[in-house]
């Protein structure tokens, strides 16, 4: 069941691919993909491309994919292993999520980050009280 | 070489395709041919996408195929059987529709009875059925008959107004006489009807009887 709803959604992006990311099987192995997302033009990540990585699990969508940045980024929600700290990717999993929408909800979580359940206690606390030079640091990583 | 390849294809003609008279007609039958088989194309191009989109329509949630064993939850949403259990089970705290987060109960899901696609459970390898059990059973309230003309024993109990709240114990569903549009019931309920209703007379008869005297 998982590989074909697996294969459901790699043919909805391809069909109908969302803007400012992609996705897509990283080699034959259909339950691990490879995605890009463009930094949101209203964000200080504006013009970076961040790589990331999905495994799904076996029993996909009945648990959630595990999503995870390569890339280094400077956020308070996303650590520097790059495990993001998302809702909807831990308790608040829903198997009518599909990976376009948890992209989607990661590139929202870039433009607004959540200090208040920080997974870098120290980044949300200069975001919350000097929002100039995270801005300066997010911008230069 | 190509003389001696056209001249056999020459010397047996087509009866159809003779020259003059036959010519002419080849092109625009060629042209009706390629365009019924364009028309053809076209139009199972279109069957498949209507298919598509009818699949989609009345796709699982959850494995986003077309629902089998469909059941739809009170917030409207459609699952497959199997898939919605699956689910629930794998939520343990609190249960939720996948789409809209709305509480769900398995015993409070309706099935979808279609025309075709019920499949025999025997089919099914027996683990399958034990990790799976059978979907709940959809209910089936009374029919609501809008046209009390339509149901005699009512107005046999409307009269009897002596009986005070007798009548509307009775004629609970029945009673609203607004609207000349009914449902018929089928003989053997409105026979089941007539005669509890006539053995629930018979009894306050009697616990009358008994008061009074």
């Amino acid at each position: 069941m998982a590989s074909k709803r697996i294969q459901k959604e790699l043919a909805d992006l391809q069909k109908d691919p969302p803007t400012s990311c992609s996705a897509g099987p990283a080699g034959d192995d259909l339950f691990h993909w490879q995605a890009t997302i463009m930094g949101p033009s209203d964000s200080p990540y504006s013009g970076g491309v961040f790589f990331v990585t999905i495994h799904f699990p076996p029993d996909y969508p009945f648990k959630p994919p595990k999503v995870q940045f390569q890339t280094k980024v400077y956020h308070p929600n996303i650590n520097s292993q790059g495990s993001i700290c998302l809702d909807i990717l831990k308790e608040q999993w829903s198997p009518a999520l599909t990976i376009s929408k948890v992209l989607l909800s990661i590139c929202s979580l870039l433009t607004d980050p959540n200090p208040d359940d920080p997974l870098v206690p120290e980044i949300a606390h200069i975001y919350k009280t000097d929002r100039s030079r995270y801005e300066e640091t997010a911008r230069q990583h | 070489m190509s003389s001696a390849v056209e001249s056999p294809l020459a010397a047996q003609p087509l009866p159809a395709l003779q020259p003059e008279a036959g010519v002419p007609p080849q092109p625009a039958a060629e042209a009706k041919q390629q365009q019924g088989l364009e028309e053809d194309v076209k139009a199972s191009l279109k069957k498949l996408e209507s298919f598509e989109a009818e699949e989609t329509m009345f796709s699982c949630n959850i494995c986003y195929e077309l629902a089998s064993e469909p059941v739809v939850t009170l917030c409207g949403h459609l699952y497959c059987w199997p898939c919605l259990y699956r689910w629930l089970q794998v939520q343990s705290h609190c249960r939720t529709c996948p789409v809209c987060k709305a509480g769900v109960e398995k015993d409070k899901v309706i099935p979808i009875y279609g025309r075709g696609g019920n499949e025999d459970p025997r089919s099914k390898s027996k683990g399958e059925l034990e990790a799976v059990p059978q979907r709940p059973a959809g209910q089936r309230p009374a029919p609501i008959v809008r046209n009390p003309l339509l149901q005699p024993n009512v107005n046999v109990n409307a009269q009897q107004g002596g009986l005070g709240i007798i009548p509307t114990l009775f004629g609970l569903q029945n009673s609203n006489g607004n609207g000349g549009y009914a449902e018929p019931l089928t003989p053997e309920q409105q026979h089941q009807a007539f005669l509890s209703r006539l053995l629930l007379m018979l009894g306050s008869f009697v616990i009358m009887c008994l008061l009074l005297f």
